[in-house]
């Protein structure tokens, strides 16, 4: 493996500027923060986040950069950000820069630098190179027999990278001497966002588990969403409850495929349900305002019905789980990306 | 002495402990709030009580530090940004009491509140708070008290300072005060709005608005920003179900011309689906007449598609220019100027070369000019200063408001001397020295007498009633009698906007006036104190005029609004200048109410108090039968509804003037009222009209 240069690539240096450039500091981002919520404070907010990116990257000085770490990855800052700010890349071009790992990059660099790329397929790019510089910061890790890199390549990275993205990103993560294995692929889908709160446990539990039965000891999953889902699953083993996680497998017994889920709305968390439920751990503390779930339903207008009943069922049974917290309203068939699906909506009570 | 630095330190972590202030560097992430302003943060405490921001003013005042209180940090004025060596005092932990609506639609709440948790909350018990900036996901409670909120339900429902009803602050002393609607109600309106410049505000109560049954929400696509004008103009009077009016230009970059198109936003809310449907109509037909396009949204999505249009507005221009960087800057103009400001403004974004999108409160003349420039561009944001002080002067010119609702801060604190005189500012440090303690709180916002840049001369105070039916204000000198002034108004088919029930029409206008008005008087939603546009005044042997020609003007520490708040003493008024309303041509008829035999003084004295809560009409009594007449539109279930009250509440809807009917007079214009009924006989009797009162 030849050696490259000591520092991030200059490309990727530029991304931070770039997305703090954009950012007009009205705070809006706020509000859709988890973290931010729980306590209120600047520094454990997107807004406050930037900044201290931003004095890193303007006056060299790196001390409030520890409020990173805090930082859960969900983006949906971005989703509020008027401006668009992608805070995730901000990010993780910040990482980047204090990584001084040394690596064959080439490939991706050549990659990244690449005008026509999209903002979902930068990430992916990002977050490629973000696990191949730790990969090379851990070798031993990585040379362990029972070692592997599990590739997470959800809907939308498909959808803006192409079909052959699979095959790049195993390719990529075998020049890093990862030993690429793809958990899930869906290009039909075109949706699979799973975010903060209740959807990070439902994420959890759903990759957590499978990440488990492989009895993998090193796991690099390449989207942002559910890195951080993932990094819960493996880090929260007791919590409890699969309900989300058996919808793969409770629809595909009836015919139907869960094609992915998605955050409708998700303004803010700052209300009495998430005070209520801070100091409990096991509660789920940062609640979406609304999901929607969409389904491929089997063929026949009569068989789609029939899952539309039994999706209505499934899914009641789930809100008074989570009562009061969430009001399942009824189910229609509706066309979303120019697919059928049967649509289920969860607001926050 | 003050005390030392060391001394300061380990005063705070006693008082908050340890976990609950920052120091550099993490406290430089409140440096800035959403303005173009920087500052300082040397320290930021995080006080969870009262008693802990009672102990900290305390120790701020021994070490001769400044207190920044800071909210959300959501302003756009600069208005938390600290100076060197302030102490930033947030209240994000300041959130006890909880927010929880007493059934009548009162809260009250810690100011550390999110403000739409304070809207949830009252939902929850059939009300809401209208006057949400579009920050309301994160902005806080207090901060909206502190910087006099509006937002696009200002329209119709006033600002923030008509839904705050009480005020718990701690004083420069460390003192807590409670300034309420009925304890120093003009202490309340100046702190209203005061930006954290009199005291750290900790708890606020508030008074919501019943939800409307009703809602529906407009948006119109019209062919050109001069269209838009032309709309709000016509539909910013005699609406009275209308309570937001924005509208969206198409974006401006110079040398391109309009990118997008103009876009109105309007909100209908009403108690009942009839009332709203006649409204709807009613704006429909004006509409139609234009052949605007109009389409129908979900009520509660109104506010998001008037963000996701902005957004796209804004991202429009930074495709079409390169510019990422933008401000949302405020100020307002009379709306009857509105063409002409907007044509100034889009003359100043050519001058300065600034690409610049406005997406604003049209209804109550509250700009937001949005210049755009490239991030780190020193040359384009100094073009983007300079557009914004060259636009304040244009806009002092058309004697507007140097701010809608964002408040003075730091950002505009060297232009108040372009929109008041020198006697004004000092009238202004006059009411803020009734707040004087030991601490400073906010103090380089407050530069209150700092050099003069006047830039025209102050109106000279009106010997008699002036009125000004095209700009529909009049100017009442201090030995107008009501009865004069309502005369003057019915000449020119104008009116006050509330009613003087149960006053003598020779009692004098402005002492009434500085009493404070019952509020069961006020018809609609707006308070006579909104009402006020300002003040001539002469204290300590030099005179003034305080104010400007807009009524969403939140500067000048809410003087304008204590006036009408009784408790006045701050000076002797000379004359006020008020906002009037066009009259409503249109009448609502009830008919049969029932027979006049079967009608008892009870009933009759309800009657009298329904038209004068509605604005004026008639009962009219035909035949034995009485029908009731009223004057504006869609007013018939609130007059049902007073009609079905018991004595003792009706008592109170008087304004405690008695529940009898002593004053019958013949209806002044019954020959306009007749035909509206259909019948050509001339009635028995009428009750009084405002007008009748000047008989």
């Amino acid at each position: 493996m030849s050696k490259a240069p000591a520092t991030a690539p200059a490309h990727i240096a530029q991304i931070p500027r770039r997305e703090i450039s954009k950012c007009v500091t009205c705070g809006l981002c706020n509000s859709a923060c988890p973290t931010f919520a729980t306590s209120g404070r600047e520094p454990d907010g997107p807004r406050g986040r930037l900044h201290f990116i931003a004095r890193f990257l303007e006056e060299g000085d790196g001390e409030g950069l520890v409020t990173l770490d805090g930082c859960l990855r969900c983006n949906l800052c971005s989703d509020a950000c008027p401006t668009g700010v992608d805070f995730s890349l901000a990010v993780r071009g910040v990482e980047l820069q204090r990584t001084e790992a040394e690596d064959d990059l080439a490939t991706l660099r050549r990659l990244a630098k690449d005008p026509g790329l999209t903002a979902s397929e930068k990430l992916y790019f990002d977050t490629v190179l973000t696990a191949a510089l730790r990969a090379e910061q851990a070798p031993a890790a990585s040379e362990a027999a029972s070692t592997a890199t599990v590739g997470i390549v959800p809907g939308p990275i498909l959808a803006a990278a192409g079909a052959d993205v699979v095959e790049r990103a195993a390719a990529l993560m075998a020049s890093v001497g990862e030993v690429p294995r793809v958990l899930e692929a869906d290009p039909g889908s075109g949706l699979l966002e799973l975010g903060c709160g209740r959807l990070f446990r439902t994420a959890a539990e759903v990759f957590g588990s499978e990440i488990a039965s492989l009895g993998l000891d090193r796991v690099v999953i390449l989207d942002p969403w559910v890195t951080e889902a993932a990094r819960i699953a493996l880090r929260a083993e007791s919590i409890e409850g699969v309900e989300l996680a058996s919808w793969t497998a409770w629809l595909a017994g009836r015919g139907g495929r869960l094609a992915g889920t998605e955050l409708v709305d998700c303004p803010t968390t700052a209300d009495g349900d998430v005070q209520a439920m801070v100091g409990r751990p096991q509660e789920v503390r940062f609640l979406p305002q609304r999901l929607r779930a969409h389904a491929s339903p089997p063929a026949g207008a009569a068989a789609a019905r029939q899952l539309q009943r039994a999706l209505q069922d499934e899914v009641e049974a789930l809100a008074v789980r989570y009562q009061p917290c969430l009001t399942v309203y009824p189910l229609s068939l509706h066309r979303l990306g120019g697919s059928r699906f049967i649509g289920l909506e969860m607001h926050d009570g | 002495m003050p005390l030392s630095d060391a001394h300061l330190l380990a005063g705070i972590e006693r008082v908050v402990g340890a976990d609950n202030f920052l120091l550099p560097p993490l406290s430089s992430a409140y440096n800035s709030d959403a303005s173009l302003e920087r500052g300082s943060a040397e320290v930021v405490v995080f006080p969870a009580n009262i008693a802990e921001v009672q102990a900290l003013v305390k120790l701020c005042a021994e070490a001769e530090r400044v207190i920044v209180p800071r909210g959300a940090g959501t302003g756009y004025a600069g208005g938390a940004t600290p100076g060197p060596g302030s102490i930033v005092l947030a209240t994000c932990r300041l959130n006890s009491p909880a927010p929880v609506a007493a059934p009548n639609g009162r809260v009250r709440v810690g100011v550390g509140a999110i403000a739409i948790a304070v809207d949830r909350a009252l939902r929850r018990s059939g009300y809401f708070l209208p006057q949400l900036p579009t920050s309301a996901n994160t902005a806080s409670i207090g901060g909206c008290v502190s910087t006099c909120a509006g937002g696009s339900h200002s329209f119709g429902y006033g600002n923030i300072a008509s839904a705050v009803q009480a005020i718990a602050y701690v004083n420069g002393s460390g003192e807590v005060q409670e300034v309420s609607r009925s304890n120093r109600p003009e202490l309340l309106e100046v702190l209203i709005g005061s930006e954290g410049t009199l005291g750290v505000i900790v708890i606020v109560e508030l008074q919501g608005q019943p939800l409307p049954a009703w809602r529906r929400a407009l948006r119109v696509r019209c062919a050109d920003t001069a269209e838009g004008v032309e709309l709000v103009q016509v539909l910013s009077s005699g609406h009275p179900h209308l309570t937001a009016l924005d509208l969206a230009c198409p974006a401006h970059i110079p040398g391109r011309g309009p990118l997008g198109d103009a876009t109105l936003y309007l909100d209908l809310h009403a108690q009942t689906e009839s009332d709203g449907q006649a409204a709807l109509k009613g704006l429909d037909s004006e509409l139609c007449r234009r052949k605007a396009a109009v389409e129908q949204l979900d009520s509660d999505q109104l506010g998001k598609a008037r963000l996701a249009d902005a957004i796209a507005r804004v991202r429009g221009v930074m495709r079409s220019t390169g510019r990422d960087r933008y401000f949302l800057f405020d100020a307002g103009i009379p709306v009857n100027a509105l063409g002409d400001g907007l044509d100034e403004l889009a003359r100043m974004y050519d001058h300065h070369q600034v690409p610049a999108t406005n997406s604003f409160h049209a209804g109550d003349g509250n700009l937001h000019p949005t210049p755009f420039f490239r991030s780190g561009n020193r040359r384009q944001l100094a073009a983007v200063r300079r557009f914004w002080s060259d636009t304040l002067a244009a806009v002092a010119a058309y004697d507007g408001a140097l701010t809608g609702e964002h408040g003075i801060g730091r950002e505009k604190i060297d232009q108040l001397g372009v929109f008041y005189s020198d006697e004004a500012r000092r009238l202004i440090a006059t009411a803020r020295r009734k707040f004087a303690g030991g601490a400073a709180f906010n103090s380089d916002k407050v530069d209150l007498l700092g050099p003069p840049r006047r830039r025209k001369r102050p109106p000279a105070a009106p010997a008699t009633i002036q009125l000004d039916r095209p700009r529909e204000t009049i100017d009442v000198p201090h030995d107008a009698t009501l009865g004069e002034v309502l005369a003057a108004l019915d000449r020119q088919d104008l009116e006050l906007g509330w009613l003087p029930v149960g006053q003598p029409a020779e009692a004098n206008f402005v002492s009434l006036l500085l009493a404070g008005w019952p509020a069961d008087t006020v018809r609609g939603r707006a308070r006579p104190a909104d009402r006020i546009l300002g003040f001539w005044f002469s204290r300590e042997g030099e005179r003034g005029f305080f104010g400007s020609g807009v009524w969403k003007d939140v500067s000048g520490l809410g003087l304008r609004r204590g006036l009408a708040s009784g408790g006045w003493d701050l000076a002797r008024i000379e004359a006020v200048r008020l906002r009037v309303s066009r009259l409503d041509g249109r009448f609502t008829l009830v008919p049969a109410l029932g027979d006049l035999a079967s009608l008892d003084s009870r009933t009759l004295g309800m009657i009298e108090c329904s038209i004068l809560r509605n604005g004026g009409g008639a009962a009219v009594c035909c035949q034995g039968t009485v029908d009731l007449l009223l004057r504006g539109s869609a007013t018939t279930v609130e007059t049902r509804q007073a009609l079905a009250l018991p004595a003792s509440e009706y008592g109170r809807l008087l304004g405690g003037n008695g529940s009898s009917h002593p004053r019958l007079h013949p209806l002044v214009n019954v020959e306009e009222a007749a035909p509206l009924i259909g019948r050509s006989d001339r009635p028995a009797w009428l009750l009084p009209t405002e007008r009748a009162l000047v008989a």
